[in-house]
């Protein structure tokens, strides 16, 4: 019986070592910051208050005990509390409940499952939002002081469990379970998103609208300019005819 | 005499312990004075015999059970022995553990360079966050790099200014004396770039080489505008001259030698400029 116990931990420690690779070596177990992980494989790791699902080569750094930073592929955030997801070196958003991050190239996909998310100051709209069962993706790099960002749109189901089910271990029985459950609580999420986005066409009309008045007065202004100043000239020098 | 009772033998058996019961005792040889005496020693003798061969078998039954464990249990040992031995000794082992490690060697520099990229990327933005008072940097040949560094850090790829490259390809044509085809530049660096700081000079080239090639008519107009947009630049100054050249080659010369005059007054504290303006006002005047 003993050896059989042995022989089956140290099978289940072999599995771990090719689930994932460590920067530093055992920097999880250590907890030692920063730690990059890279997953070999899909599996499911519990750590501190939070459950991730990772997906077949997901790399992501632990910069802190509560604070992460995706660097490529999926993650599936099952539980998180008070998670920090770290953007770029100053923009880091903060997670609560359960989310989907997908990090290609340089920009991050939020799904936001079921949870909430606040954005910090620098780099993103006073009023900026990520309600549940929508995504948006945000890009690495500022212009004009604002990172670029798509437009919030409502989870694409289709696309979103094609990447969805390349995380994790789970079975088949309960990710059917999982997606109906994900369906039923965003049914309503079409017509919330139909409302947005008439209030933001409605914003970008407004605001068109008053560049058009304010390139025509600048125009106006440029006009009167220019010819007080050829009047001044010529005044100045008795060119007037 | 009296006469023997004849007892069936399994009867008599269970005086001894055997036969249904404790199949793996040894049976007793005692036997009770009654049973002596009931039976003859004959009988006695069969019945012994008898549970012997019984006790004889249930033991051996037992023992060659055990012997067939050992056995297996030896089997399975021995092979799983040779098993462990083998893989130890075996090349394909050692092999398949180098793989594993490579394998892993390889994943670990896989997340350091996506680690290391990333890096990057965030310094990137610490720089252009470090650069946001881009437009107060002195513009100076000192400050050239800095300048680079922030103009691709801040600015949209749509909004980089690539006039300067035009101006040089169009001055270059102008020092060739390629003056249609440097007009053709200048005049697509002015509508691609209105805002350009380098505007005025594309329109002091394109003067000039509409002079020089004797376009004098649309020399004047470049004049005009020039006159109208920036009255007060240096370059408008040096055109002016080429305008009273103009007039005095279509014997106006009054009006050259006010032109010259005016010059010479408003732009005196460019002593070049001026210097000119009042050598051409002379020779006009002469």
């Amino acid at each position: 019986m003993k050896i059989f116990l042995i022989t089956l931990l140290t099978s289940f420690r072999a599995l771990a070592g090719d689930l994932f690779v460590e920067e530093p070596l055992q920097c999880i177990e250590k907890k030692i910051f920063p730690c990059g992980v890279r997953a070999l494989k899909s599996f499911r790791m519990e750590k501190s208050a939070q459950v991730f699902h990772f997906g077949e080569g997901t790399t992501l750094v632990w910069t802190s005990e509560n604070q992460v930073q995706i660097l490529a592929g999926n993650l599936w955030a099952e539980k998180t509390e008070n998670l920090q997801i770290k953007h770029t070196a100053h923009a880091v958003f903060r997670v609560n409940g359960e989310f989907f991050f997908s990090k290609q190239l340089e920009r991050l996909e939020v799904y936001n499952l079921n949870g909430n998310i606040s954005f910090p100051k620098k780099g993103f709209f006073s009023n900026e939002a990520l309600a549940s069962g929508f995504q948006n993706w945000f890009s690495g790099q500022m212009q004009n002081e604002k990172f670029s960002r798509g437009l919030m749109k409502p989870i694409q189901f289709k696309e979103f469990a094609k990447l969805w089910n390349q995380v994790g271990s789970l079975p088949k029985e309960a990710r059917i379970t999982h997606l109906r459950s994900y369906a039923e609580l965003w049914k309503d999420n079409v017509e919330e998103a139909s409302q947005f986005y008439q209030s933001v066409v409605q914003r970008r009309i407004a605001s068109i609208a008053e560049a058009k008045a304010q390139a025509v007065e600048r125009v106006m202004n440029a006009e009167q300019e220019r010819l007080q100043l050829l009047k001044l000239y010529r005044e100045r020098n008795q060119l007037l005819e | 005499m009296p006469q023997k009772e004849h007892v069936p033998l399994d009867r008599g058996l269970s005086g001894f312990g055997g036969g249904g019961g404790d199949a793996g005792a040894k049976p007793r040889i005692l036997f009770q004075p009654e049973t002596q005496a009931r039976f003859s020693p004959m009988e006695i003798r069969a019945i012994y015999q008898n549970s012997l061969k019984k006790a004889e078998k249930t033991g051996m039954k037992k023992q060659s059970s055990l012997f067939l464990i050992f056995c297996l249990a030896l089997t399975i040992g021995l092979l799983q022995a040779y098993s462990s031995f083998r893989d130890y000794f075996s090349p394909v082992r050692e092999q398949a553990r180098q793989i594993s490690a490579l394998k892993s060697d390889v994943e670990r520099e896989k997340l350091k360079t996506t680690w290391a990229a990333q890096q990057l990327v965030d310094y990137q933005q610490v720089v252009a966050e470090a650069l946001p008072e881009f437009q107060k940097i002195p513009k100076n040949p000192d400050t050239l790099a800095i300048r680079g560094i922030a103009s691709v850090s801040q600015t949209p790829m749509s909004n980089i200014d690539f006039s300067r490259g035009i101006l040089e390809q169009a001055k270059q044509s102008f020092r060739n004396k390629e003056y249609s085809q440097s007009a053709k530049d200048f005049k697509a660096m002015i509508e691609k770039y209105p805002t350009s700081p380098l505007v005025i000079e594309s329109y002091f080239f394109l003067a000039e080489g509409y002079y020089l090639s004797g376009k004098h008519q649309e020399c004047l107009d470049v004049i005009e505008h020039m006159l109208s947009f920036y009255p007060d630049h240096d370059f408008t100054g040096y055109i002016l001259l080429r305008q009273g050249q103009i007039l005095e080659g279509r014997h106006r010369s009054e009006e050259a030698a006010e032109v010259f005059a005016t010059v010479k007054k408003k732009f005196s504290y460019n002593q070049e400029l001026a210097l000119q303006a009042g050598r051409l006002l002379a020779m006009v005047q002469k």
